[in-house]
């Protein structure tokens, strides 16, 4: 579906005087049918690789291919439906704006007019349709945005900070749009710092550090590994021992699966008692606090 | 079909100040033909050709900034992201700021037309048409080149640089004035009402327009048009 085969970028000032590597020889391969988060912090390469995904711009380095055909192939884009960050709008009625976009993918009446009304009434706008979106909040013209990506029926999404702008109510209809993309087979690509949206929804994410590509895995797999216990100790020396944190009349660490043996042969040691052992499960954002941490020393990567 | 429609909606984000300087054209008639009565000679030819060259200088003017804003806007994203050739966009760039001129000229036209004291000279303007249009296709399109990769301001003068620039070339070789330095001979034929050496002229602006729109698409071809904003 979409493919980076060791793509590099590197931006350069005139002359080439200055020059930052955005992206080092990136490699990821998206399934179909999934919807794959793409996360790093800001300067990660995270917009970058999508816009080298989107043709706006050439690699450096490397290769890729979206839908079978190489990087910017221009029909190939009339099956990928796109929504940049900080996208702006020309200042038209709704209805007008989408069904320019999806004229520009080849569509036409009365298919095109059919998907219009139906985007629309997808991202709650249908009522609002003959308004200027100049009129409209920032939200609203982040679900025209939507709206246009989704007009010409893609069979790829790229979708990059989708719902940052959005309300609850708004995310909750996106969030339900995609569901919807996958179970018709649809692929989406979803770029967000938004960590629980793309808990809730995505399959496998990548997670993407100064450029590098940390981590690639199934969502479920990623936080099972960053599963968390949370031991509850007292007596002996064990508020002495290392990692413990103070808790009212005992001391609590919180180690990792296979460190739980461990822990508590420490505390046993120690004199201690251990009062409960309890899973704490970590969520995306402590599993992406500790990949995608740009202080991170090199050598603890992958 | 997209170049058409991509130049329809440039068009409307010009419909305002187009309808400005088309508002300016008939004023201007209207001053020379009712206010002077019965315009002589030298005030219509005087009006027509600056209108000719005014017809010209606006699609320039649009033709350097359009691109630009639409890259700074990032609307530009959205329209790229979409099954459009980057030579599609740039056609209807092109076809929109030459469709700028077109309504000026065509409106100055009717202008003409309607006041009493011009109707006389609109056989004269009309005869300006095809070269007053391929000058502007010329200039608009050298423009819109340069603003692939220059500030708009800078555009504008070097396109202005890149027409005359030739100009001496073509006075020493009198023959081929027209394919050497079409923009100046058709100046010059607007300017003097001498046609001598204009249809050489209108065929080498035409292919002139043509290799720099091929220049265009090739540079922006290669140019990376979006910046990361991560």
């Amino acid at each position: 579906m979409l493919e980076f085969n060791e793509i590099s970028k590197e931006y350069r000032s005139a002359f080439g005087r200055r020059r930052h590597l955005a992206l080092n020889r990136l490699s990821l391969r998206v399934e179909r049918g999934e919807i794959f988060g793409f996360l790093g912090g800001n300067g990660a390469g995270k917009t970058t690789s999508i816009h080298l995904a989107m043709g706006f711009m050439r690699a450096t380095g490397g290769s890729g291919t979206m839908l079978g055909r190489p990087f910017g192939h221009v029909g190939t884009r009339a099956r990928v439906g796109f929504l940049g960050e900080n996208f702006a709008l020309y200042p038209r009625r709704a209805d007008w704006l989408v069904r320019f976009y999806g004229a520009l993918n080849g569509m036409a009446d009365p298919r095109l007019r059919q998907r219009v009304a139906e985007v629309l009434r997808d991202v709650g706008l249908e009522d609002r349709a003959e308004e200027n979106v100049k009129r409209m909040s920032r939200g609203m013209q982040q679900r025209i945005g939507i709206a246009q990506a989704f007009v010409n029926d893609p069979e790829l999404v790229i979708l990059d900070e989708p719902t940052s702008a959005l309300d609850p109510f708004a995310r909750i209809a996106v969030r339900e749009l995609l569901v919807k993309a996958r179970q018709a087979g649809k692929t989406v690509f979803l770029s967000s710092h938004l960590l629980s949206e793309v808990e809730n929804v995505c399959d496998r994410v990548a997670i993407l550090r100064r450029g590098e590509l940390v981590r690639v895995s199934p969502l479920r797999e990623l936080l099972e590994e960053q599963e968390r216990f949370v031991i509850r100790a007292r007596g002996g020396s064990v508020s002495q021992l290392p990692g413990a944190e103070a808790n009212h009349d005992a001391a609590l660490f919180t180690v990792g699966r296979s460190e739980q043996r461990e822990a508590i042969e420490r505390i046993w040691n120690a004199g201690g008692e251990v009062l409960s052992v309890a899973p704490g499960r970590r969520s995306l954002e402590d599993a992406f606090v500790d990949l995608a941490d740009p202080n991170r020393p090199p050598e603890v990567e992958a | 079909m997209k170049t058409i429609r991509l130049a329809t909606n440039f068009l409307r984000d010009q419909r305002w100040p187009l309808v400005g300087v088309l508002a300016y054209s008939v004023a201007m008639a209207l001053a020379f033909g009712v206010a002077t009565g019965s315009p002589g000679r030298a005030d219509a030819e005087f009006y027509l050709r600056q209108q000719a060259a005014f017809a010209v200088f606006i699609g320039v003017a649009v033709a350097g900034s359009a691109l630009s804003t639409d890259l700074r806007s990032r609307r530009l994203l959205a329209i790229l992201s979409k099954a459009v050739h980057r030579a599609e966009y740039v056609g209807g760039i092109i076809l929109a700021c030459w469709t700028v001129s077109l309504i000026y000229v065509l409106v100055t036209a009717v202008a003409c037309a309607s006041v009493p004291g011009f109707r006389a000279f609109l056989p004269e303007f009309l005869r300006m048409f095809p070269a007053v249009l391929v000058l502007a296709l010329l200039a608009i399109t050298v423009a819109v080149m340069f603003s692939i990769f220059v500030h708009p301001f800078f555009a504008t003068a070097l396109t202005a640089i890149v027409l005359i620039a030739p100009a001496p070339v073509a006075m020493a070789v009198p023959g081929l004035g027209g394919w050497i330095a079409p923009a100046y001979e058709l100046g010059r034929s607007i300017a003097t009402g001498a046609w001598t050496n204009a249809f050489a002229a209108i065929a080498g602006g035409s292919v002139q327009s043509l290799a720099f729109f091929a220049m265009g698409v090739t540079i922006f071809q290669r140019k990376d048009i979006a910046a990361s904003a991560d």
